[in-house]
């Protein structure tokens, strides 16, 4: 029963599985494995925009050769302003939508949720493999249009009208390819839900689901009830782009001197407000799931149950009500008056009220504990600082009076970093240790594995602390040349490429990651039934193939 | 291997897994209309000019088209709740909801000739675009629902009591969800 891969002539059974499979682990791992395909997509592509920012105007080492001095995106290795701004939407886009979601909801909920509620199967099991199927055309979607005839969406991944509905590029690609996602985290959503609702085991209550299974069960209605606003969004956009309508253009827009001939009449705010309404609750669904696994990795490493369980439980759902009602603090430079701007004040000071509880729980939950310092729980306690430094950081950008100076700065890419990678990007890494037993039925190297704990930590630290004094200092996001024909922000002009050759080491540490995963799947050590020594199901419970 | 609850309901739950499926499916889609309507309410007050809308456009034919739109539902409801009469009398009601389903896309599409008509394509101004928009969206939902109604008829023969149970209740919430947004989309533009 243990995973395909390492079975001889596992290749074929592996991909059988990733494609036809509708045992939720095969779903599961067919998940896990695109979605960290394309996490190094995404890092790839940050790595040429890092590469432009600390070296603007030099051609790419290498890659000259490649692309020929014709090349419409990087003519002789020289990467153009646009094909920045396309990089920098496809980044976003990746690591959100086809990355940190897939891999957080799709592999690790569709893996562990049936394990951890006693369930055979998930409620579902072939729109568990359609939601997949989804997923991998919209990945095509939105990646076919680098081969487009004006390359891909170019708008950022929050793809703001009035530049998206007028771009001659990808964004069709980009509406398309969005739909399809979407699609696949209904099915993906409805699916978990209908699973520990209907399949728990018989007489498991509520109040007795692991905390882990809590924060995907919130997640999954995060993403059942804010994603049908960005579809339709997205329908509203592709209808300006293919029909003529105008529901995000003003009238008597004026473009290259022109005036727009379109009837006008629409609202580039509209789209703001559908498109937060989302991806506010979207970054809940970035955060909860790794909650969730640093709220199982403590406790199996420390011997002793959560401190505060049923205050967790109740912070995330709070959590998850509450993020329906603040996504106009992305908006406080638009003009929506002083009122508007106070009530989402309020509500964003309100709702990182459940975030302490839970960032605190965890800590406290670590008290009196026969602490054991296992791989796993290195990330574990790293995520603890680091989601700290993350919500902190996000203090000032809750109010406008501090919000206005650093909107759009490299502040905010720092903040939201420091969460997304030092945070998730770390719950993942520890989740990974700590799981991988219970699929392949061996252990991670443990040396290597701390080794990439140590850089990586040390690694993107040093990528995210300079973007944030970068920020504090005034220097914007976006910038092709990093700022270069800037006056502002000289002082910290140097850090950028401080920053480019920390990416660049994170990402040769992450080969010694993938290494240490092929090495152990063949030659770890046989790590037994129940390796940390764990009391949630998916250890506890043997489960015939 | 067989998964529980996809025929009975869960004792505690009282719920089948695809009647639960359909339940959270219609809230993401209330949210998906939601947002649709709430740009029209944005667009609405936002506009200088706000055209009367039984003044531009095809009034009569939208009101029949709803009217059958609600027999349709009726009907499926009616079957869902008469399941345990005949499986003739189920197979004609579910059958009938289909039939009232295609009458109010034949009328649908007559309207919206007309409003090309008379009023003028999408792209013409706000107004038209989100009337198109909106209507498209019940148009799908009136052909979802009708086809679901239809397969649901044709196969009601092979179906266990328990799964044609199951299977009326979907469509017939799907039904219900249809006609509330058919009758938003009337009310928001002729009666507000
Ligand atoms: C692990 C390595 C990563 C590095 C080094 C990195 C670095 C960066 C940098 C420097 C920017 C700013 C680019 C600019 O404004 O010019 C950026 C933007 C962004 N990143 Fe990352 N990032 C990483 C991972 C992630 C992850 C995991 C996520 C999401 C889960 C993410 C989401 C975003 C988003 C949404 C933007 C804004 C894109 C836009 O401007 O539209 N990143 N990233
Ligand atoms: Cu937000």
């Amino acid at each position: 029963m243990r995973a395909e891969t390492q079975k001889p002539g596992g290749v074929r059974r592996f991909l059988r599985g990733y494609f036809l499979g509708t045992d939720h682990r095969a779903v599961g791992l067919a998940y896990f494995v695109t979605g960290f395909a394309m996490f190094f997509t995404g890092l790839g592509i940050m790595m040429l925009m890092r590469w432009q920012a600390a070296y603007p105007g030099n051609p790419f080492p290498l890659l000259g050769r490649l692309f020929g001095p014709d090349h419409p995106w990087m003519p002789g290795g020289m990467l153009l302003p646009n094909f920045y701004n396309q990089l920098g939407a496809m980044h976003g886009t990746t690591m959100v939508f086809l990355a940190v979601v897939p891999i957080l909801v799709g592999g690790f909920g569709n893996y562990l949720v049936p394990l951890m509620v006693g369930a055979p199967n998930l409620a579902f099991p072939r729109l568990g493999r359609l939601g997949f199927w989804c997923y991998l055309v919209g990945i095509g979607v939105i990646y076919a249009s680098f081969f487009s005839h004006g390359g891909p969406a170019n708008s950022g991944w929050t793809s703001y009208p009035p530049l998206s509905v007028l771009e001659d590029g990808g964004q069709i690609y980009w509406l398309v390819g969005i739909i399809f996602v979407y699609v696949s985290s209904l099915l993906l959503a409805i699916n978990l839900i209908v699973t520990v609702v209907q399949l728990r085991k018989p007489g498991m209550g509520f109040m007795e689901l692991p905390f882990f299974v809590w924060t995907q069960l919130v997640t999954a209605f995060l993403l059942l009830l804010a994603f049908p606003p960005l579809a339709a969004a997205g329908l509203l956009q592709l209808s300006d782009r293919l029909v003529g309508t105008s529901f995000f253009l003003p009238g008597g827009l004026v473009v290259a001197g022109q005036t727009l001939d379109v009837s006008g009449g629409g609202s580039a705010l509209l789209w703001q407000h559908l498109f937060w309404f989302l991806a506010h609750p979207e970054v809940y669904v970035l955060i909860l799931p790794a909650l969730g696994m640093v709220g199982t990795i403590i406790p199996a490493n420390t011997g002793r149950p959560l401190y505060g369980y049923r205050g967790m439980v109740l912070s995330a759902l709070f959590m998850g009500g509450m993020s329906f009602l603040v996504w106009a603090h992305h908006m406080f430079l638009t003009g929506m008056g002083a009122t508007m701007n106070r009530f989402f004040e309020t509500t964003t000071i309100i709702i990182s009220v459940p975030s302490v509880v839970i960032g605190g729980s965890l800590v406290l939950s670590l008290w009196g504990g026969a602490i054991r310092f296992t791989p796993p729980m290195l990330y574990a306690l790293a995520f603890l600082p680091m989601f700290g430094i993350g919500g902190l950081t996000g203090m000032p950008l809750a109010m406008p009076s501090t919000n206005i100076p650093l909107h759009d700065t490299m502040y905010v890419i720092g903040h939201f970093h420091y969460i997304v990678v030092l945070g998730t990007l770390f719950a993942v890494f520890g989740g990974m240790a700590h799981w991988f037993p219970r699929v392949s039925g061996r252990l991670l190297n443990g040396k290597l594995t701390v080794l990439h704990f140590g850089l990586s930590l040390l690694c993107l630290n040093a990528v995210f602390f300079p973007l944030l004094l970068q920020g504090l200092a005034g220097v914007s996001r976006r910038l092709y040349d990093g700022g270069a024909s800037y006056a502002i922000g000289r002082e910290v002009f140097f850090l950028n490429k401080a920053v480019t050759h920390s990416v660049i080491a994170f990402a040769v540490v992450q080969v010694l990651f993938l290494l240490n995963v092929l090495w152990s799947l063949r030659w770890g050590k046989p790590a037994g039934g129940n390796p940390w020594e764990a009391d949630t199901l998916e250890w506890t419970e043997d489960r015939a193939p | 291997m067989s998964v529980p609850y996809a025929h009975t309901p869960r004792p505690d739950t009282g719920m089948t897994n695809a009647r639960l499926g359909m339940g959270l499916f219609l809230a993401a889609d209330a949210m998906f209309c939601g947002a649709l309507f709430s740009s029209y309410a944005f667009l609405r007050t936002a506009a200088g000019y706000w055209p009367v809308g039984r003044e531009v456009l095809p009034m009569r034919l939208n009101g029949l088209a709803l009217a059958a739109t609600a027999t349709a539902c009726a009907m499926a409801l009616y079957a869902w709740t008469g399941a345990r009469g005949t499986r003739l009398s189920t197979r004609v009601r579910a059958g009938s909801s289909a039939g009232w389903g295609a009458l109010s896309l034949l009328l649908t599409a007559g309207a919206l000739h007309q409003a090309l008509e008379n009023a003028g394509p999408p792209a013409a101004n706000t107004f038209l675009a989100i009337y198109y928009m909106l209507s498209a969206v019940v148009t799908v939902h009136v052909v979802t629902a009708s086809t679901l109604s239809a397969v649901t008829a044709l196969k009601s023969a092979r179906l266990g009591d328990n799964l044609l149970l199951s299977r009326l209740g979907s469509v017939g919430l799907l039904w219900a969800f249809t006609l509330f947004m058919a009758a938003t989309c009337f009310i928001s533009f002729y009666l507000l």
